[in-house]
């Protein structure tokens, strides 16, 4: 604290900003019901919170060194920190480890094995469209650039 | 000005509080990855926050090794969990 009342003031609310954003990281982690949720609200400080105060630091002592130091903080932030949560996301989708009834939309359903999985969707259990027969029909159709989708009947896939 | 000083010390403290509760309870193991990146991410805002507050630079370096190694550890974990389908 310098004493200039608007430096001060500027300062107190760009960490408090931060310190908000944390603490509500904090509560959706605890609050939150499923690893995608809980993901969705972790990745709110690791980015913003951190260019806030790296941004209040600057300012305060804008040299050279300062600068370039509090920069490459957020650019490594921001390259990797959407990197680890898309990974985390990734395997918590080829785990199983996620709430499948409290998402809107699953645009990966009945696509696993475009991921490399081998055990099929419970609708597809259902229809009777395993993902072994899916693969044989992607082979047959490979001339097709359109990949058959889980919005198509099953009637539809075999052309 | 003390006041909302102690305020954002104890939203920082409730923040890590909650992530280290989440490491310790979380029911699978990418629970707590995600728990560790947010604890990770507080304990950089937290010193960035003193930094500001102090009007200093000496942790800026720590900052900038957290930022560049924290992936490590989550992404290592996310390609165990993907090859094996239990644990």
């Amino acid at each position: 604290m310098t004493g200039e009342w608007w430096r001060d003031a500027l300062t107190i609310a760009l960490v408090f900003a931060a310190a908000l954003l944390c603490l509500a990281a904090g509560v959706g982690l605890l609050r939150f019901s499923d690893v995608l949720a809980r993901l969705h609200a972790a990745t709110k400080p690791q980015v913003l919170g951190v260019i806030l105060v790296v941004t209040d630091v600057i300012i305060s002592t804008p040299t050279i060194g300062t600068i370039t130091l509090g920069f490459s903080i957020i650019l490594f932030q921001a390259l990797t920190a959407p990197i680890s949560a898309h990974m985390v996301g990734r395997a918590a989708y080829r785990t199983g480890k996620f709430r499948s009834d409290v998402l809107i939309r699953d645009e990966l359903r009945g696509r696993n094995h475009l991921l490399g999985l081998d055990y099929p969707d419970p609708e597809d259990y259902v229809s009777g469209n395993t993902a072994a027969t899916q693969v044989v029909q992607e082979a047959s159709v490979e001339h097709d650039p359109v990949v058959p989708n889980h919005e198509q009947t099953p009637g539809d896939t075999a052309r | 000005m003390t006041v909302i000083l102690g305020i954002i010390i104890a939203m920082f403290g409730v923040s890590a509080l909650c992530a280290v509760y989440r490491i310790v309870r979380g029911p699978s193991l990418l629970d707590r990855v995600i728990a560790s990146d947010v604890l990770v991410a507080t304990v950089m805002c937290a010193m960035g926050a003193e930094m500001a507050i102090n009007r200093h630079t000496n942790t800026l370096p720590v900052m900038l090794v957290l930022a560049m190694f924290a992936i490590v550890g989550s992404v290592s974990v996310a390609r165990f969990m993907s090859n094996q389908a239990e644990a």
